[in-house]
């Protein structure tokens, strides 16, 4: 899957996937992910999204096919290479012992860059207080500062908003904006975030990967996404919706039949006047409404579309 | 450099009470045992406490590596370590720099503690001390750093240790039972220790260069089974040839001529039959009137070992090398019954090398037995009920014999000088004690006042001599029993 490109890409992978044994855990994708993006990864437990990010980052490594990250092949990437690199992870193991100052003081001296001025007040962190007595959402912010400070020119997170409450959650994407945004797009951070949370993901991620049982399905701009799939509605003269549905063409996904009314989501639209074009397509249509879908609404019409594929292939 | 020093504060930070305990626990053993030296009042009780104490810190000294080692640990994927510019190499630094700070140096110190209180110069035998100081990397620094390296966890490297060391223990009671008398060949701890060493540093930059856990696992079950055939190929000889060629590389044939041996067929002289009474099942011993002779009248041998060929019949077996007696007439040996029942009979010819050490004195030493007086090997000595202890520290890497001469005259005013004995100071390396006491075995009390000869023999030339028997019936030899 191909991202336009403004730039250089801060990320370019090709055929890169993981097995273990006879599992596959991502299967060779491609992606491309240009500089200042903030890409969403979207996709069910297991979908192969911390796969994905710990192959980029060098954690594990491929079965096949390769990845460049920020122009190094991600296979070397360690030591010096991660002062550009962040990384937050819910399932990161942080230095329990120690208490959020000293955790900035000890990585202070690894970075070239280090400027936490005012960052534990902003995102209210307690700097006397241990990691291991903190709450969750604290543990997150606190791994969040960790990175933020030595200003990464690419940021990954990997679900960092799971289990934190919408006010922290907020909070936390407010600070990871305004520490990493950048008039010039080049010179911005790219964001690789990981999330279930669909409807906060739609306020600042620019582009979109969605993976389905470690398979990269599509991955492309978010106003690309949101343009080109339609939830439609269609009502015909009599009960033939039944009959329809099962002649739409290739990429109309989802659809659910009930009498005289068709609704499916349109994953291919490409025209300015769409209603007309499904009036073409089905010309027994008394009524055509064709509407824009948000984020979460398209995740749940793939989702359904994908579980009933399973069944028609079981 | 920063980074190993950052990594090095950070890790000590977090264990200081790991590293108290374990200081805590060295001097309370620092305590207790030079009172459970000679000389003291015997206690039960010390004695167990010491026990415990020297398990508490092989313990401790296990749960302080791979404490420190998990900090940063290698195996596993969420480690907070990985996404930071953290250099693999700095990151091995600071570790071995934690190993060797917080665990050996309090080791070293602790040594140096004893050797003090034991009345003696803890730096006056410097190779002693670096000999010492390399065998407690080498074992159980180094191992137990692989060992933790290669696990996540405190209950998963005591595991796989714990399976190391069972396995390693059968295969070595296996594979060499019934072979105790062989030889050890020349350079075998250089040649085993650098071995060892080389392929376990070699596992531990491998493990954190890469962090292929289970690779590295491999390298280690590897390596223990080169370590084993080594043993068994080289220490017992079992690569034949090459083994041989080193050894009589090592020991040349004397030009001059002298030493030599000579046979001298007849009955061995009664005082010198008596039989090794340890001999293993399936070997039995033979003792040939064979003398040692032109030795300078002040030289002494040690490490004697014989390899012999027997043909008979057309028949021909070589032996390996293997531990000899030498006593006044006799050259004393052991061989395979099946062997002995092949070629017990007339007509056998025998070619018989020996290999030894000559050893000459190196320093005589006069001293005065009186409650605690100067010794050899730097040490001391304490007088006690007529007994003479000796102490020497680090247990010496080196064989030092050493002579005594009393002059019983002190205490009845008439005798002149006999020899007390003379024994073989083969003081054992390793424990945690660095101090050795030796309590001579002499002929008589020693009274205090009375004065005494050390003689240390040293200056090893190594030597080997060949014998040619035509005929010999070796059934006439066999040791009774």
């Amino acid at each position: 899957m191909t991202l336009l490109m403004s730039t250089a890409p801060a990320i370019e992978a090709q055929q890169l996937g993981k097995r273990i044994g006879k599992t596959t855990l991502l299967a060779p994708c491609d992606l491309v992910v240009p500089r200042g993006a903030i890409l969403a990864l979207i996709g069910h437990n297991g979908a192969g999204k911390s796969t994905l990010i710990k192959l980029l980052l060098n954690i594990v490594q491929p079965s096949d096919g390769h990845a460049s990250v920020l122009g190094m092949p991600s296979t070397s990437l360690h030591g010096k290479a991660f002062t550009r690199i962040g990384y937050v992870s819910e399932n990161q193991e942080m230095p329990e012992w120690m208490t959020v100052s000293q955790l900035m003081s000890h990585l202070r001296p690894f970075y070239p860059h280090w400027n936490d001025a005012g960052l534990l007040e902003e995102l209210e962190l307690p700097p006397e207080r241990k990691i291991e007595h903190l709450s969750r959402g604290m543990r997150m912010k606190t791994a969040l500062a960790s990175v933020l400070a030595f200003g990464p020119e690419l940021l990954l997170l990997d679900e960092p908003f799971t289990g934190l409450d919408p006010a922290v959650r907020t909070e936390f994407i407010q600070t990871l904006l305004d520490r990493t945004h950048a008039d010039d797009p080049a010179h911005a951070t790219t964001i690789v975030i990981s999330s279930h949370d669909l409807e906060e993901m739609e306020t600042f991620a620019t582009h979109l990967a969605f993976l389905r049982n470690g398979e990269l399905l599509f991955a492309e701009p978010m106003d690309s996404l949101l343009n080109r799939c339609r939830e439609v509605t269609v009502t015909f003269r009599d009960d033939v919706a039944s009959n329809v549905s099962a002649k739409l063409p290739e990429g109309c996904v989802a659809a659910e039949a009930s009498g005289a009314m068709l609704r499916f989501v349109d994953l291919r639209v490409n025209i300015e006047d769409h209603e007309g074009a499904i009036r073409a397509l089905l010309p027994g249509a008394v009524h055509v409404q064709s509407e824009p879908m948000n984020l979460r609404a398209i995740f749940l019409a793939l989702n359904r579309n994908n579980r009933a594929e399973e069944r028609h292939h079981a | 450099m920063t980074q190993v020093v950052l990594i090095f504060w950070k890790d000590a930070r977090c264990l200081w009470r790991h590293v108290g305990v374990y200081v805590l626990l060295l001097a309370a053993y620092t305590w207790a045992v030079p009172q459970t030296w000679p000389g003291n009042t015997p206690n039960s009780f010390l004695g167990l406490f010491v026990t415990v104490l020297k398990i508490l810190i092989m313990a401790s000294n296990f749960v302080l590596i791979t404490s420190a080692l998990h900090q940063d640990r290698l195996v596993g994927e969420t480690q907070f370590w990985l996404t930071r510019p953290y250099d693999w190499r700095s990151l091995l630094g600071a570790k071995l720099l934690f190993v060797l700070v917080c665990v050996g140096l309090p080791y070293v110190l602790m040594n140096w503690a004893l050797v003090l209180a034991a009345g003696m110069n803890p730096l006056a035998p410097k190779v002693d001390v670096a000999a010492r100081c390399l065998s407690y990397v080498l074992v159980p620094l180094l191992p137990l750093t692989v060992i933790a390296a290669v696990t996540d966890n405190l209950a998963r490297a005591f595991t796989l240790m714990a399976v190391v060391l069972v396995t390693w223990a059968g295969l070595l009671q296996f594979a060499f039972s019934g072979q105790d008398a062989r030889m050890s060949p020349p350079f075998e701890s250089p040649v085993l220790g650098t071995l060892f060493g080389t392929l376990l540093l070699a596992i531990l930059c491998y493990q954190f260069a890469t962090r292929r856990t289970t690779h590295s696992r491999i390298a280690i079950a590897a390596t223990l089974a080169l370590f084993l055939l080594a043993i068994f190929g080289f220490d017992r000889q079992g690569f034949g040839a090459p083994v041989r060629a080193l050894i009589r590389h090592h020991y040349d044939v004397p030009a001059s001529g002298s030493p030599r041996l000579t046979f001298s067929p007849g009955p061995v002289p009664y005082d010198e039959r008596s039989e090794d009474l340890e001999l293993r099942r399936g070997l039995l011993e033979v003792k040939l009137p064979i003398r040692l002779e032109g030795l300078p009248s002040d030289a002494k041998i040690r490490h004697p070992n014989v390899a012999v060929t027997l043909v008979a019949n057309g028949a021909h077996v070589a032996l390996p090398w293997v531990n000899a007696s030498v006593t006044e007439n006799v050259v004393g040996f052991t061989l395979p019954k099946a062997v002995f029942d092949r070629f017990s009979g007339s007509g056998t010819s025998l070619h018989l090398e020996f290999i030894a050490d000559e050893i000459r004195p190196t320093t005589t030493q006069q001293v005065i037995a009186a409650n605690r007086f100067p010794g050899p090997l730097h040490g001391n000595c304490i007088l006690s009920t007529g007994k003479v202890t000796c102490r020497s520290a680090y247990g010496a890497a080196r064989q030092i014999h050493v002579e005594v001469l009393t002059h019983p005259a002190a205490c009845d005013g008439k005798s002149p000088a006999i020899s007390a004995g003379s024994w073989h100071l083969d003081i054992p390396a390793g424990g945690l004690d660095p101090v050795a006491n030796e309590t001579l075995v002499l002929q008589r009390p020693v009274c205090a006042g009375e004065p005494l000869t050390f003689t240390e023999y040293g200056s090893s030339q190594p030597f080997r001599l060949i014998l040619d028997i035509p005929e010999i019936r070796l059934r006439d030899y066999r040791t009774p029993g």
